[in-house]
């Protein structure tokens, strides 16, 4: 050991170099920032921000675009696969990547989204599952669980007038088209990682020109959820996980 | 840090640190329990919004596992490896 080694530091994590250095405008503890950070890593990771649109929500990411260096678009509230196909129809060698909250793609959105899963675009889309409408105030959503208080439940929901939570996975798994079906949660770090690797899989399908990908992350609202966002993570682990069991429903990437 | 290399070889020096950006944190607290060396904490300053920002102890103890940054929803942290340099 020569006298003169140094210690060096070595800076081995940093924001993604496809998102822009700034403050987010989401809730303290709330999961689409952690779903745009690992997005962001991948997107590094397979070298596509150039090639890149992200079509943003309704919703609380109604400007997901802005922390990306990468085109955007918005669409209207639940049209995001059908602006998705558009743009990938007319740029095929484009990354296309539809973003979308529960109320925008299984209430007023789920038309679009059947029949952009059922016609097999080549898009990616990434469905953040937060059982509620987060920018509106917190109402119910397809996804609410039954006897979960919202805005417009405040007795909970009951699924004798309201129906139950709708699996956005198990639904469009019954397709023939889809070629990746995934559900992931953002509430501790081994599940973030794992939804890295949906989502990095995801990208790469559009990339290989393989077809629609869905990977559905469930992810915290503190603030309707009324809940501080450590006990978030907790009710998200203990209450949404048994409703909808994570896991990967069909990878035909890997066939 | 001004550490030997002879502490890094036998795993008992620091092997990194978080660098948390206190403008960027929201103070949501969500990187403390991610933590498995439980050395960041909500400090008692504020940032210039009054937030009161997530803070590393400065104890050393940190081994760069990338935990905390992968859960901040800000990326209000970046990890630091040390590393020898000749
Ligand atoms: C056509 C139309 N209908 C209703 C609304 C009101 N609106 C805005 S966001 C939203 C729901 C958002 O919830 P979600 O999609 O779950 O996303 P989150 O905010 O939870 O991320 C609704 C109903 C709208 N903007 N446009
Ligand atoms: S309302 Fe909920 S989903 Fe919207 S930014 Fe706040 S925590 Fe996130
Ligand atoms: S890198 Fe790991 S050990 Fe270091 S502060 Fe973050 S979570 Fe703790
Ligand atoms: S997770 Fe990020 S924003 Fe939240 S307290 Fe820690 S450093 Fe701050």
């Amino acid at each position: 050991m020569s006298s003169n080694t140094r210690i060096k530091e070595q800076l081995i994590m940093k924001r993604p170099d496809s998102m822009f250095e700034m403050k987010n405008h989401y809730c303290p503890g709330c999961g689409h920032g952690i779903i745009h950070n690992m997005l962001g890593e991948c997107i590094d990771e397979l070298g596509v921000q150039e090639n890149t649109i992200l079509v943003a929500p309704v919703g609380c990411a109604v400007m997901a675009f802005l922390y990306f260096k990468m085109d955007g678009c918005e669409a209207p509230h639940g049209r995001v696969p059908a602006v998705a196909t558009g743009i990938k129809r007319v740029h095929p060698d484009k990354i296309v990547l539809a973003y979308q909250g529960d109320g925008d793609l299984l209430a007023i959105g789920m038309a679009e989204t059947i029949h952009a899963a059922n016609r097999g675009e080549n898009i990616t889309v990434i469905f953040v599952n937060n059982a509620n409408y987060g920018m509106t105030g917190g109402q119910m959503a397809p996804t609410t669980l039954p006897g979960q208080r919202t805005k417009t439940t405040p007795k909970g929901r009951n699924t004798s007038t309201e129906g139950f939570p709708i699996k956005a996975c198990e639904l469009i798994n019954t397709l023939e088209a889809p070629v990746f079906i995934e559900r992931c949660s953002v509430h501790n770090v081994p599940n973030i990682r794992k939804t890295k690797r949906a989502l990095k899989k995801a990208l790469e399908n559009q990339i290989e020109k393989r077809g629609y990908s869905f990977v559905e992350v469930l992810s915290m609202c503190p603030t309707n959820w009324g809940m501080q966002p450590v006990d978030g993570t907790k009710w998200l682990e203990e209450s949404m996980i048994p409703a909808f069991p994570l896991g990967n429903f069909r990878d035909r990437g890997a066939e | 840090m001004q550490e030997t290399i002879s502490d890094i070889k036998t795993k008992s020096g620091p092997k990194g640190r978080p660098e948390i950006d206190p403008e960027i944190c929201k103070g949501c607290g969500l990187c403390i329990p991610s933590c498995p060396k439980d050395v960041l904490s909500i400090s008692k300053k504020t940032n210039s919004q009054g937030i009161q920002f997530s803070e590393y102890d400065e104890s050393g103890n940190c081994i760069a596992c990338k935990n905390c940054a992968i859960t901040c929803p800000e990326r209000a942290i970046s990890i630091y490896k040390f590393v020898e340099e000749e």
